[in-house]
């Protein structure tokens, strides 16, 4: 239901995050312009060396469609898909059952960050997928070794890498588990084997886009300047548990401001202690005063938190190194730890950090399912008359919550003004409380049935936990809310500009101009970094006209490309938001006038001789 | 016309990829008899490298977007009566000429072609 859902969502919905309409989808539209995916001279070099697989599958749904971004969001939620997949059949390999493998699933299907991108285009799930492909082979080999199946890691390692950077931290150290396990086992034969095809994969699948990006900077994964701002600059314990500190708090977002105020406390308080800012620029990329994320960014795709998910994973991992779960499970555990840390030595803290976090979360999914499966509680050697009394505790407990956590408490914690004024809200806190009443005196009455009931109540939390980020979705709501109307009460074009709402107007008007000159078929295009480019070829082509976009004024090492619009090209050109950044000329083209503003754009066209004169 | 004719018809096309990966799918369940799940990794992950490939070497090309002209020129020469289902078939016949980038595709498709390279 959570998938059907947000594939409807994806396919009503445009491409709208911010990334997606300065970069994501921009590149895919230069690609189709130019007929190559070969770099471009742009003002946002982001459109160039980020890792591209994503995009070429965007591409490829775009190139079949004439244009039309109907599939584009179907990438992730294809993803979304393919990573419940990945971690059931990942969480068989480590012994648990079938219904731990469901678990697991729907562990993946209701976390907040992962519903929310499921229908964008992003690329953090798609990157996920190949993740949870790479480890799933890694743990395969040791079952079953040899054969054709080799080749399934290396791609894996491959296509991750192809689709994101973060791979590199996430995937190092199941890489070298593999390599060294291999070794171990087979001898140095196979091992120098694997670690060769391992290497001629990822080599090859990259090849292109390397080479394309050391073509213009003389380095393969970009432009040096950018990279150095991801990358730590400044290691050490203190620096490692800050960015650990950092991310996890990340997650930790409540409703209520007063709960996130003590976290952040907290937080700063541990900065105090390591004798480090919570802002340090070498170790941060975007500073945030505020390290926990506000109620204002819990439904939103590029800073929702997975906290539930967090401390089930804290608990499932802490108990499967403790209570050795497992032959494998201990092993992966360890590894999705490491994992986790080398995450954090690698990257600078950024407050999207918690979106690059979704590889590792899907990592997590099969140790949640794990935890969270009776069976696996049976399992552990540990007596059934103890889980009975766990039982009677749980029923008890959910009993003192449902009286205690009622309308007025609530109300008082995280209402406006100490009171709830939504009536369905009011109505859903009392349906949960009278359920959990109910569910802790059947716990207590039955405690035989303890297992099942346990079991119900987790997925019961499970589905109805992503509710909220299932229809609230601060860009793509089913439900109208303040921050948005629904994506049914919107057109298209309209919901491109659900994170800034106040370009629709100037855009509409700037392309309204553009129509009126069909002959020009090459627009110049002068932004910045961070400026919507998207809007405008979707906004020309539902207009009518087949436009091209070119970037002009470029001052980046892409100016060296020479495919840019000829100087003496007689069509207008479109300034984006270059009178605030102090930026408002277009080098070489002095002869041009402006005819038209609507900040923060401004066009210009050509003097004609005898305006010349 | 024709144009008129095919416009409900263009957005199938972008059901392909998705028909190439059910069929990528079916082919590993069938044929290796694998469990369904991990065909579908597998399937996955060939589909994706698929993709990559066919991007980048149409792109060494500069053919990675078939023209709309193109497209109506090997629409072009169907023969009358020609059953809806077999219009499709051959349209995703062309498509995956068109996605070798190959000159056959814009012979086939007729004068009315358009080779859109840049040199």
């Amino acid at each position: 239901m959570i998938a059907l859902t947000t594939a409807t969502i994806g396919l009503i919905a445009p491409p709208n995050n911010w990334d997606s309409m300065t970069y994501h989808m921009s590149r895919v539209e230069h690609w189709r312009a130019n007929a190559s995916v070969a770099h471009y001279p742009t003002n946002v070099v982001w459109q160039l060396y980020l890792n591209p697989w994503a995009e070429f599958a965007i591409l490829q749904f775009q190139t079949l469609g004439f244009g039309s971004d109907r599939f584009a969001n179907s990438v992730q939620w294809f993803a979304f898909v393919g990573s419940m997949v990945g971690v059931s059949i990942l969480l068989r390999l480590l012994g648990g059952s079938l219904f731990a493998q469901s678990l697991a699933a729907l562990v993946v299907a209701s976390m907040p960050m992962i519903i929310l991108q499921s229908s964008s285009t992003q690329n953090d799930v798609v990157c996920g997928l190949f993740v949870i492909a790479a480890v799933y082979f890694v743990f395969e080999r040791r079952v079953t070794a040899g054969g054709t199946r080799e080749i399934y890691f290396p791609l894996s390692v491959a296509l991750a890498v192809a689709t994101k950077g973060t791979a590199y931290p996430i995937l190092f150290p199941f890489v070298a588990y593999s390599v060294i396990t291999v070794l171990k086992q087979y001898g140095l034969r196979q091992g120098v084997r694997l670690a060769g095809v391992l290497v001629l994969a990822v080599f090859l699948l990259n090849l292109g886009h390397w080479s394309r990006n050391f073509g213009l900077w003389q380095h393969p994964l970009g432009d040096p300047e950018w990279l150095r701002q991801y990358q730590n600059e400044s290691f050490g314990v203190p620096e490692t548990l800050s960015n650990v500190v950092r991310n996890v708090a990340l997650h930790l977002g409540t409703p209520s401001s007063r709960v996130n105020a003590s976290i952040e406390a907290g937080v700063q308080k541990i900065h105090g202690m390591l004798g480090i800012r919570t802002n340090e620029p070498l170790l941060t990329f975007v500073a945030r005063s505020q390290i926990v994320p506000g109620p204002e960014y819990l439904t939103h795709e590029d800073y929702a938190g997975n906290g539930m998910v967090l401390v089930l994973s804290i608990v499932a991992v802490t108990c499967a190194l403790m209570t050795h779960g497992g032959r494998r499970l201990r092993p992966f555990a360890l590894l999705l730890l490491l994992s986790g840390l080398c995450f954090c030595l690698a990257l600078k803290w950024a407050p999207f950090n918690s979106r690059l976090h979704t590889p590792l979360f899907l990592l997590a999914a099969p140790m949640v399912g794990w935890l969270l499966a009776p069976r696996q509680f049976e399992s552990l050697n540990v007596s059934i008359v103890y889980w009975k009394n766990v039982a009677v505790l749980v029923g008890a407990s959910l009993i003192a919550g449902g009286l205690v956590l009622n309308e007025w408490v609530i109300a008082s914690l995280f209402g406006a003004g100490g009171a709830i004024h939504s009536g369905s809200l009011r109505v859903g806190i009392w349906v949960v409380d009278v359920l959990a009443i109910l569910s802790g005196i059947l716990a207590i009455v039955w405690s035989s049935l303890y297992l099942r009931i346990v079991t119900g109540l987790v997925v019961l939390v499970l589905t109805l936990g992503a509710v909220p980020w299932i229809t609230l979705n601060q860009l793509r709501p089913l439900i109208s809310t303040t921050y948005a109307p629904s994506i049914f009460d919107r057109t298209r074009i309209e919901q491109m500009f659900a994170n800034r709402g106040g370009l629709i107007i100037p855009y509409t008007a700037l392309v309204a101009r553009l129509v009126q000159q069909p002959s020009c078929r090459e627009i110049g295009l002068k932004l910045q970094v961070g400026d919507f480019e998207y809007p405008l070829w979707q906004m020309a082509r539902s207009a009518g006209v087949d436009h091209v976009f070119r970037h002009v004024g470029v001052t980046n090492k892409s100016a060296q490309i020479g495919n840019g619009i000829p100087r003496e090209s007689p069509c207008p050109i479109v300034i984006i938001g270059g009178e605030e950044q102090g930026d408002p000329d277009v080098p070489g083209r002095g002869d041009m006038r402006e005819v038209w503003s609507a900040p923060p754009i401004r066009l210009l066209v050509r003097l004609s001789p005898e305006q010349k004169q | 016309m024709i144009d008129q004719f095919f416009k409900p018809i263009y957005p199938c096309l972008m059901l392909l990829p998705v028909l190439a990966f059910l069929c990528l799918w079916c082919l590993r369940v069938l044929s290796e008899r694998e469990d369904w799940r991990v065909g579908f990794l597998k399937a996955a992950l060939w589909w994706a490298t698929a993709t990559l490939l066919v991007t980048e070497l149409l792109s060494a090309f500069s053919a990675s977007v078939p023209q709309r002209s193109s497209w109506h020129g090997f629409l072009s020469l169907r023969p009358r009566g020609m059953s809806s289902g077999a219009t499709l078939l051959k349209m995703e016949t062309g498509l995956l000429l068109s996605q070798r980038g190959s000159l056959r595709f814009l012979l086939k498709a007729g004068g009315s072609s358009r080779v859109f390279l840049r040199s």
